[in-house]
């Protein structure tokens, strides 16, 4: 560019911004039609405390009112989970709220499949069709149909399982990609998803799992990284990461070992070699385990530093330094992620983690893993699961789909075959708050709140020191002529009648909630249950006391590592 | 020569530039609408002024909060359900709220968004509404008064000894 144009191209985008701050005439001052309920002073913001459903971490939110709008979402505090911090997805909530693409009424679909032509309805409209789609399955010798939903937990988890359960040939497929429920059995067989102590140990080795960005409770233990690096005055813990991606935490890490798909846990048997040759493992937990030292020599005995450098395809001089520093370096924690539990060879890669972090001495230690009993254990289902239904679907014996909160047609690659089975189903109903892959096959879509628009208890997907019920309230008015799923499927099973509507007495999910929260928070038994209610969700949640420790399935070790073999990938997990 | 010439077009520049500003302060340019037609002819006489009902009865939010408020559409109806029923503009009224439509209001005092006005705290200080709205009880279409200029503001302050910090308003 020539000065003479930049300087004249400079000086026009500087007037044009200026004359843009001038104002044209007056702005308008439009007053509320009728203030909300609990009193607004305008330019004075109210805050709100819920929790954040985007993920299945479940951390607590406080939410900044204006006016009856919320206008801004941060981390709460007194949650256990985040304490007041929020990663990206949380504090994108509110473009979720206000998208100008959600989803704004119940839609009936007027064009052919996928072409996303809908015709707006009312909810009377769109309940009694739901009704009259669903009726059928009522009878014995109905075909199978089945609810998609993402593991849930809590009073959502047993309303759609006693929802589902009315219908003879009804199944609920509870599965999702970020779904962390895999670590509980996978791991120790143990009742419950692990508690790492990242905070107190000194070396840390993840194979595949991006704790910062998706793995198991992003925020949580983001902290919790942040205090093994810098909150100790003499020791900076350190960190390695296998796995083939660069992702944001492997570029956190200190080295990055870019192993091959599906072999990273030879890494691990190297440094389960290493330990057993140089005596440095922990024999107490080994004997505890009831693991022989000498089978598990022979075991693995062949993945030297040249062969583990050779299957994984990382460089020999980085397989050597990183054995001698987890092995030399204590405490030390493995931790296994999605990388691995996406492979087919997912049961042996686990074991093998599993066996390095018995060597370590890590269970129930500072800086190793803790395992506690659940608070609740969601319905959850594997990806052999999902592969049995897609067959039961492409045999023609699930008829009807519901599809609650996911994106199947996104989230499953199209070798599962799932997307053409599932475009062929002869009913399709959606709860979706967008027009995604999957909602748009659908034959009704029935639009769920957002949100910030919702009651609900949320429950951690990962382990907590302290047994937590986070709660979910509407800080504002609905935006849009949504209601909520829970309030679906009473009103529908109510419009079912029979044996349905008598299982099913609730008049509103808050009900059902109620119930269900008095049950299970002590602090909501006695008289004063209102006040307490107030008073929970105040705080955005039931905190109570410290976990109760878990049992673990020591047997499990038995698989012996060493069967393991190279599988190639083949879409397999366990 | 050239030299000299320079700094003659420099200056010449200068000049017509502090020349310019000066002239964009000093200018009515405030395109706005001192008096604005109101969609409905509201009139604060009959309301502030014969029925001398108090100004907070309907801008509920001047001692509590920043902003004094508008009155939302059912506080108006309030009365006007049951008073002057048979006007037309009170039909109008009426119409809005079966329409469950808000009636479109025109500004007329509007702060940049650099500024903090808070209400409650002018109240506070005793600060006469008029003094800045002006006697809105003798106004049956309402006027802007007050410039709401920077200086405007600094004038009042430095009388009245109030604090004359940036961070007072510029927050
Ligand atoms: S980690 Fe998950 S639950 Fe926590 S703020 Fe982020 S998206 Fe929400």
């Amino acid at each position: 560019m020539k000065r003479r144009s930049f300087l004249q191209l400079g000086g026009m985008s500087l007037a044009t911004s200026m004359l843009a701050g001038c104002r044209k005439g007056n702005e308008k001052l439009i007053p509320f039609l009728v203030p909300p309920d609990d009193g607004i002073t305008p330019g004075t913001a109210n805050y709100y405390a819920s929790a954040c459903r985007q993920c299945p971490a479940g951390c607590g939110i406080l939410v900044r009112v204006s006016e009856g709008r919320a206008k801004k979402v941060e981390g709460n505090p007194r949650h256990p989970v985040n304490q007041g911090k929020l990663c990206a997805r949380g504090q994108a909530m509110l473009q979720e709220l206000y998208h100008p693409d959600r989803i704004s009424q119940p839609l009936i679909r007027s064009g052919p499949r996928g072409s996303g032509q809908y015709q707006p309805v009312s909810w009377e409209v769109a309940l009694k069709q739901l009704v009259e789609d669903l009726s059928p399955y009522l009878a014995a010798d109905s075909p199978g149909m089945v609810l998609f939903s993402p593991p849930l937990r809590g009073s959502l988890a047993t309303l759609s399982k006693e929802f589902i359960s009315q219908f003879p040939n009804g199944e609920q497929l509870a599965w999702e990609p970020l779904q962390p429920d895999w670590l509980a059995q996978g791991m120790f067989g143990a009742r419950g998803n692990p508690d790492y102590d990242l905070e107190n140990t000194q070396y840390l080795l993840s194979f595949g799992a991006d704790f910062l960005e998706t793995h198991l409770s992003p925020v949580r233990y983001g902290q919790a990284f942040g205090q093994m690096r810098q909150a100790r005055p003499t020791v900076r813990g350190r960190f390695s990461y296998i796995g083939p991606r660069l992702s944001m935490t492997a570029a956190s890490a200190d080295r990055w070992l870019p192993a091959k798909p599906g072999s990273e846990w030879a890494l691990a048997l190297g440094i389960v070699r290493r330990l057993l040759q140089s005596q440095s493992y922990d024999a107490a937990t080994v004997k505890a385990a009831g693991l022989s030292i000498t089978t598990i020599e022979a075991q693995v005995e062949t993945y030297t530093e040249e062969r583990v450098a050779e299957l994984t395809g990382v460089p020999l001089a980085d397989v050597r330094t990183t054995i001698d520093e987890a092995v030399s370096i204590s405490p030390a924690l493995a931790i296994a992620g999605e990388m691995l539990a996406w492979q087919s060879n997912a049961a042996e890669a686990l074991a093998a983690v599993e066996l390095l972090n018995v060597l370590f001495g890590n269970l129930n230690r500072p800086g190793g893993i803790y395992y506690t009993e659940p608070t609740s254990k969601p319905a959850t289902n594997s990806y052999p699961d999902l592969n049995r239904l897609i067959g039961r679907m492409q045999d023609e014996k699930v008829q009807l789909a519901l599809i609650h909160a996911s994106n199947p047609a996104y989230s499953l690659p199209p070798s599962s075959g799932f997307q053409q089975a599932f475009s062929k189903l002869p009913r399709i109903i959606s709860f979706a708050s967008f027009l995604d892959e999957t909602s748009l096959q659908a034959d009704l879509i029935l639009p769920d709140h957002s949100n910030l628009e919702s009651w609900g208890d949320l429950i951690p997907a990962a382990a907590t020191r302290s047994e937590v019920i986070g709660l979910m309230q509407p800080v504002v008015k609905p935006v849009h002529d949504t209601r909520a799923f829970g309030d679906v499927l009473l009103a529908t099973a109510k419009g079912l009648g029979g044996r349905i509507a008598k299982k099913l007495p609730e008049q509103s999910y808050l009900q059902w909630l109620e119930k269900e929260l008095g049950e299970r928070i002590p602090d909501l038994a006695g008289a004063d249950k209102q006040q307490q209610m107030d008073r929970l969700l105040q705080q955005g949640g039931w905190f109570g006391p410290p976990s109760k420790p878990s049992r673990i399935d020591w047997l499990r070790l038995a698989a012996p590592p060493a069967a393991a073999q190279f599988n190639a990938c083949r879409g397999g997990s366990v | 020569m050239k030299k000299l010439l320079l700094t003659l077009v420099l200056l010449c520049v200068t000049g017509l530039l502090l020349g310019g500003l000066t002239l964009l302060y000093h200018l009515p340019l405030d395109t706005r609408d001192r008096s604005p037609q109101q969609p409905l002819p509201f009139s604060h006489l009959q309301h502030a002024g014969d029925l001398q009902i108090d100004c907070r009865f309907c801008h509920r939010h001047a001692e509590t909060g920043p902003v004094a408020g508008v009155p939302d559409l059912d506080l108006c109806l309030s009365c006007h359900r049951h008073i002057a029923t048979d006007k037309p503009t009170i039909q109008q009224l009426a119409g809005y709220w079966d329409r469950q439509e808000p009636v479109p209001w025109v500004r007329l005092h509007q702060l940049p968004d650099h500024v903090y006005f808070p209400h409650h705290l002018h109240l506070r200080a005793q600060v006469e509404c008029s003094y800045c709205h002006g006697q809105v009880e003798n106004m049956a279409q309402m006027q802007r008064i007050a410039s709401l200029k920077m200086g405007w503001c600094l004038n009042c302050h430095r009388q009245n000894q109030a604090s004359i910090d940036c961070w007072a308003c510029h927050m």
